[in-house]
């Protein structure tokens, strides 16, 4: 059985439809932003090399891929995470509000070993907009009260503290690895695709 | 929540089982705008995975798709119960507490390494959203004891129920029916593979392999199909893991979801907790009026599972049937020796005959590896065609050959009957595709294959099922500069110099 250490970091972000997800993934892996999705179409997984602690390791940035729209975002999604994104806008109140049932979903439905020591990170977006509604403190509070989760406030279409959000949040996920020496959970898991995995074993040849 | 669904659509798509999934994906694929409903809160439909509680909520509510549902907890039912015994071990309480780290299946399948299944998700790059198990090994009962079929060079070398000559004998048959080509053998056409298998004169223990484990034929298994499946199982090996067989991480009721996944990526959209209420043609278009939810939505097409039905269509589709028995066990120690389960693995594959042939079930181990539940348990798959309405008495003769020597600990026992309607070959008064509803199959093969004809049928044969998705990396979105995109693909230091560019814009 063996304990390996993952290179590979699954993110997910959550959070209401259009309160920036899939801009701010963009924003951070293809330092773009494009007025042009409305509703998340394409928008899939994105991966991106980071150096956290002298260590490179792969982010890979998973999208909702608009499934959160009439919330029917299924279990599969949340499979392996490694850490969990909370966005919300800071000029919709409800997307904040919602912040809530959307940690609330990810426990369950992901139901990470150490519920109360999973790394999320908070995320207000939209501050380049004039019309604010969720103060700064109301934020802090609430990440406070859940264990003291790092927040940030970021603008995917400025840019703005999109950078180093997301190296929180590698870092984050990183950390928690090795505070409880995680291991994978599920070694030899099999990936399928056309080149790789063939044994060079020569003995596991047809019979 | 606003309901700010479109009202419009290319096609709606009722129901989450795999094959509405893979139809509403390959359709999504082409550029169709669709629509994929439940009226479930859970993908997958009869091709669902549940934790332990949701799962017995189900048994207990039957519904179109499963009947005669029931449980039964073995174990003590809490550790207080248990005091006296010195080993800790499950109590229904310990299960329950854990019951988000079950995943059980309604229809396990397990996937041959090169099966239409994996050929499927490699080709239309879905293999990204799932990950499997190599099956640790494909078994065969001899004398009530749960024997490994060696499947590899190294396994027929070092396997202990085969002699050296029997081995050799093995070896030889089964590249006899590697090198196999449909000119040769002519004089076994028509007749069984069994009849081709005694020619051979191989000894009883091979022919038991071969015939239950290797080919998987009854006696009535025409020469032609007995070789194909030999040669299908041949040319599984040496892929991933063991032995041909891959099973996926968590539960068969990932699959759907990958398949919905990729049709979402390409515009789909997704509302579970939805049902199909009525459906009427449009007057003067060829267009559907579908009702759901208190809306009218347009769609050119539908296609609907056939347990989603709403209840004036259903009737046209007959009855409905027990069509698959089920059990499903939880227990403390796994089936077979130590040597099947060591090293995490445990992941067993087992096809069981009963009455002189006659009937079959597939029995399918899983342990905790596989993502279906907690460490130390291991769940038991039974399956088997129904022949009545008492999944218990259908599975009887099985249960009886795997539990009566060597009897694992059963913590937890359950049975339901999943159902399918005897729809009429002649349904085409229906303005809408009906998907058939999951078979007795290993694979996924008569899955796919209904997926690929209704597809064919409301798009022609022209359009692709399911080409290749792009990677996330190659899709450019309208508007952005293509070259910023392609910033994966460069260099190191020449990435930094963009990067470098980018800031000084």
């Amino acid at each position: 059985m063996a304990t390996r250490k993952k290179s590979l970091l699954k993110v997910i972000i959550l959070g209401d439809s259009s309160v920036g997800k899939t801009s701010l993934m963009n924003q951070y892996v293809n330092k773009r932003f494009s007025n042009q999705y409305k509703a998340t179409i394409g928008a899939d997984f994105c991966t991106k090399e980071v150096v956290v602690n002298d260590r490179v390791v792969t982010m890979q940035i998973w999208d909702t891929a608009g499934q959160e729209r009439f919330q029917s975002l299924g279990v599969a999604f949340y499979r392996g995470a490694d850490c969990c994104v909370l966005v919300y806008d800071v000029t919709a109140p409800n997307s904040f509000k919602n912040l809530d049932s959307w940690r609330d979903e990810f426990l369950i439905q992901a139901s990470p070993r150490d519920p109360e020591h999973f790394p999320f990170v908070v995320l207000g977006n939209k501050v380049d907009l004039d019309n604010r509604q969720v103060s700064t403190r109301r934020a802090q509070q609430w990440c406070q009260s859940k264990n003291d989760i790092p927040y940030y406030e970021t603008s995917a279409k400025e840019g703005i503290n999109v950078e180093m959000a997301f190296q929180t949040i590698a870092k984050n996920a990183l950390e928690q690895e090795t505070e409880a020496e995680l291991i994978n959970d599920f070694p030899d898991q099999i990936r399928l695709n056309s080149e790789n995995n063939r044994p060079g074993n020569a003995d596991n040849c047809q019979c | 929540m606003s309901d700010d669904l479109p009202e419009e659509f290319d096609l709606i798509v009722v129901g989450t089982g795999f094959t509405e999934s893979c139809i509403a994906a390959a359709a999504s694929r082409i550029g169709k705008t669709v629509l994929h409903i439940d009226a479930n809160e859970y993908y997958g439909d009869a091709w669902s995975s549940f934790n332990l509680e949701a799962f017995n909520c189900l048994l207990e509510q039957p519904n179109f798709t499963l009947r005669n549902g029931s449980y039964i907890w073995h174990g003590p039912e809490s550790k207080e119960e248990n005091e006296e015994m010195e080993i800790v071990s499950w109590t229904r309480e310990t299960l329950l507490e854990k019951s988000r780290r079950f995943s059980l299946d309604l229809s396990p399948r397990v996937a041959y390494s090169d099966g239409e299944l994996v050929k499927l998700l490699i080709k239309s790059n879905i293999c990204r959203y799932a990950e499997f198990r190599a099956v640790d090994h494909v078994c065969i009962l001899s004398n009530d004891e749960l024997v490994s079929v060696p499947c590899s060079r190294s396994d027929v070398f070092n396997t202990k129920m085969l002699t050296m000559v029997e081995k050799r004998m093995l070896m030889k048959f089964l590249t006899a029916c590697n090198d196999y080509k449909e000119e040769d053998e002519l004089s076994f056409r028509g007749r069984t593979f069994l009849e081709y298998l005694q020619a051979q004169r191989v000894t009883d223990k091979i022919g038991t392999c071969v015939m239950q484990a290797i080919a998987m034929c009854d006696a009535n298994t025409s020469f032609e199909v007995g070789m194909q499946r030999t040669n299908r199982f041949l040319g599984s090996l040496g892929r991933y893991g063991n032995t041909p067989f891959l099973f996926p991480m968590y539960g068969s009721g990932e699959l759907p979801q990958c398949f919905c996944r990729l049709c979402a990526v390409f515009g789909g959209v997704y509302c579970l907790k939805r049902s199909l209420d009525g459906i009427t043609q449009a007057e003067q278009s060829n267009e559907l009026l579908v009702s759901s939810a208190g809306k009218t939505l347009r769609a050119k097409q539908v296609v609907c599972a056939p347990a989603q039905l709403p209840a004036s269509l259903a009737r046209h589709y007959g009855e409905l049937k027990p069509h698959i028995s089920r059990g499903l066990f939880i227990a403390a120690s796994p089936l077979g020796n130590e040597e099947l389960n060591k090293g995490g693995g445990g992941v067993i594959l087992l096809r069981l005959l009963a009455e002189e042939g006659a009937r079959e079930a597939c029995l399918l181990q899983l342990a905790h590896y596989s993502g279906t539940c907690p460490e130390g348990l291991y769940i038991f798959h039974l399956t088997t065609p129904a022949i009545s309405e008492d999944p218990s008495a259908d599975l009887a003769a099985f249960t009886a050959q795997l539990f009566q020597a060597n009897a694992p600990q059963i913590l937890y026992s359950a049975y339901f009957t999943l159902t399918a309607q005897t729809i009429p070959k002649t349904s085409t008064a229906m303005p809408i595709c009906c998907t058939a509803a999951p078979t007795y199959e290993l694979d996924y093969d008569a899955a796919i294959a209904n997926a690929r004809d209704i597809f064919d049928k409301l798009y022609g044969e022209a359009e692709e099922f399911l080409p290749r998705a792009p990677d996330p990396e190659e899709i450019v979105v309208e508007g952005e500069d293509p070259s910023a995109l392609r910033e994966h693909s460069l260099p190191e230091d020449l990435r930094a110099q963009l990067q470098q560019m980018d800031i000084a814009e």
